[in-house]
């Protein structure tokens, strides 16, 4: 994990110098009366910081007291994540051209199928009621305006 | 006198149909969400808060009050039939409620827990009840300065308490510091930090953003690993009402339960978690037989759930006094207030009384509601348990989607919620707790406005923090927290006690 501790704490320092200079560029008032980049320069110093303090507790971290982990990545279905967050994006760009009843009646067919073995009647039922059911709860009872794409009745 | 005429006013305004349907529902759906593992209090009212938009401020305020302390209801359930909290504030009823279950007292155990809750959950409302006002005139007496002193010293006891090195959690409390930036100036009105992107001009949308990093990010954790079947511990569940003697044996622990979590639970980031670890401990010390813990105690389960329950009425303390929520699920109230224009702090008290007072009253009533759900339905919450993960997850993550959608009808929304769905899933794989960036997110726009308005008092000088008695001491053991957490000793202390909640 020191690794990866020091990795990230490089990434928050860039972070950091990000957020300092972009809020010097919005003007930072002065200590009397602070301008709209007062405040996020000084928590890009404090991220700065705070990061420098990681890298080097990593960095002298009593060694050998617990073995590192080769991996947090290893033994975990990390593909799947990528997965189900490609079908995600996916219903959010196809939402409007779609419409909600058959975009989301897709992304729980997708979803479902995306990894334990499930049967297709099951999949099919579960996706089909739970777009219905989730367009009433909210496209009708609590009138959220969703949009209706290639099914929509008014062509 | 005054109190019980507010209290009157609070159960009209409960009593009203629609408000007794936002209570039913809300503690239905917080036992619902506390008896299935794998999300939290917290996801849920994240989860739900969409659904509050179009009704009145109170009404949402009452069911979101009943996810939260419905939650702790139902997570001591799958403690004791299963052994897999349903929550994090149930693990110590594992220890023992389980032992009790295998030993045949599953009922009794059950028994003890709700029967506990419900009269830690009161006692902890009356609490609140008679706290709060007078606690908020004090409040209002306080300045910019004051206020940025207790927001500083509220996010250094939640960072002190989070995962992992407190080097993270402080860093994660500055990016969410750093993210409320996002969007309009709140001082003059100026655009920053939205790189030119519309869905941004507004600021980082609170729903997104905790739909992402509790909703989205808690589903891809659950489902990286392998799904495995619940088992569940088979047997029949008879005799729920406790007999004379464990009535004996526990009354004392609900009672010491109920004070402890009352008190832990106005403190911040510390709440149902670990009071109910708290409770749990004591019990052990005081009781005459301690080798009797963790092996079906019945005090054990008593404690511990009392704890949580009274905790949750304690958390309403600094959210209706200060406006500064103690942990991530009032954290979510406090948005949900924010949403429906309304800014919680002493002078919600005094300008929307009846939001306090309803949502006060709905506590009492909740609490009836809940013993009478719990009790008779805990058959059906047992067959919930088999319901598969598989078919449960994209349900959950179809809530976010919709969730992150609806509140602007903005297909982009969706978009910047899948960023910190993603995100929280990083950062919690290489260590960081998410809680101190949510409450810094939250407590950031009036944190960066006390600060400047403390300067600008101040005539640029940084004393005023140091040189005000209330904001001195806010700010001095904010420091001697941080302070302590890197000497050895204490950083050892602060290692046992570190928890994650949710």
């Amino acid at each position: 994990m020191q690794r990866y501790d020091r990795i990230f704490s490089l990434i928050w320092i860039a972070l950091g110098v990000f957020q300092c200079a972009e809020s010097f560029s919005l003007g930072l008032g002065s200590v009397m009366e602070p301008g709209t980049g007062f405040m996020p320069f000084v928590m890009g110093l404090v991220l700065i910081a705070l990061a420098i303090a990681l890298f080097l507790e990593s960095h002298f971290a009593t060694r050998g007291t617990s073995p590192t982990k080769s991996s947090p990545w290893s033994d975990v279905h990390w593909k799947r994540v990528v997965y189900i967050t490609l079908i995600m994006l996916g219903y959010a760009v196809l939402l409007p051209k779609l419409g909600y009843l058959l975009d989301t009646f897709l992304v729980m067919i997708f979803l479902m199928k995306s990894g334990e073995p499930i049967k297709w009647p099951t999949a099919l039922v579960v996706g089909a009621v739970t777009a219905v059911f989730s367009y009433v709860l909210f496209g009708i009872w609590l009138n959220v305006s969703f949009p209706e794409g290639i099914l929509s009745f008014r062509g | 006198m005054e109190l019980l005429a507010n209290l009157y006013q609070g159960f009209q305004i409960c009593f009203s149909p629609i408000n007794l349907l936002y209570c039913f529902v809300g503690v239905l759906l917080g036992t619902l969400i506390g008896v299935l593992p794998g999300i939290g209090p917290g996801a849920a009212i994240a989860l739900l808060l969409p659904t509050t938009f179009r009704v009145s401020p109170v009404s949402a305020i009452i069911m979101l009050a009943g996810i939260y302390y419905g939650a702790m209801y139902g997570g001591s359930t799958t403690s004791i039939l299963v052994n897999i909290p349903g929550e994090a504030a149930s693990v110590v009823t594992c220890i023992d409620g389980y032992q009790m279950a295998r030993q045949g007292r599953a009922g009794p155990a059950l028994g003890i827990s709700a029967f506990g809750s419900f009269i830690a959950g009161t006692l902890s409302v009356v609490g609140l009840m008679v706290l709060a006002v007078p606690l908020s005139n004090v409040a209002l007496q306080f300045g910019f300065p004051e206020y940025f002193a207790i927001m500083c010293l509220g996010l250094s006891i939640v960072s002190y308490l989070g995962r992992g090195s407190i080097f993270k959690s402080l860093l994660m409390a500055a990016l969410g510091v750093s993210l409320s930036f996002v969007g309009m100036d709140v001082v003059v009105g100026k655009p920053r930090f939205d790189f030119g992107l519309l869905v941004l001009g507004d600021g980082v949308g609170l729903i997104p953003l905790l739909m992402g990093l509790f909703g989205i990010a808690e589903v891809f954790s659950n489902i990286e690993e392998k799904i495995q079947a619940r088992e569940i511990f088979q047997t029949k569940i008879k005799g729920l009402l406790p007999t004379v003697r464990d009535w004996k044996d526990s009354w004392a622990a609900i009672t010491r339960g109920a004070l402890l979590g009352f008190f832990l639970g106005i403190l911040p980031g510390g709440g149902a978690v670990v009071s109910s670890f708290v409770s749990y401990a004591v019990e052990k010390k005081v009781s005459k037989h301690p080798e009797k813990f963790g092996t079906g105690a019945i005090e054990g389960v008593a404690g511990p759930e009392s704890a949580n329950n009274a905790a949750t009425g304690g958390a309403f303390i600094p959210l209706f006094v200060l406006g500064i929520p103690s942990n991530v699920a009032m954290a979510l109230l406090l948005g949900a207030l924010m949403i429906h224009g309304l800014q919680p702090g002493p002078l919600l008290l005094q300008q929307h009384p009846e939001i306090f007072w309803g949502t006060v009253a709905s506590m009492y009533i909740g609490n009836v509601m809940l013993l009478v759900l719990n009790l008779p339905l805990i058959g059906l919450w047992v067959k919930l348990l088999k319901v598969p993960y598989k078919i449960l997850f994209p349900m959950i993550l179809l809530f976010c989607l919709i969730g992150a959608y609806s509140e602007n009808n903005n297909p982009a929304d969706m978009l910047v919620m899948l960023f910190f769905g993603a995100l929280g899933y990083l950062l919690r794989k290489y260590g960081y707790d998410l809680a101190p960036l949510v409450l810094a997110f939250v407590l950031g726009r009036q944190m960066e406005q006390a600060f400047r308005q403390s300067l600008i008092l101040s005539d640029g000088s940084f004393w005023v923090f140091f040189s005000r008695p209330i904001s001195a001491v806010a700010m001095g053991l904010a420091i001697f927290l941080l302070v302590s957490a890197l000497i050895p000793a204490f950083k050892r202390k602060r290692e046992k006690i570190e928890v994650d909640e949710i």
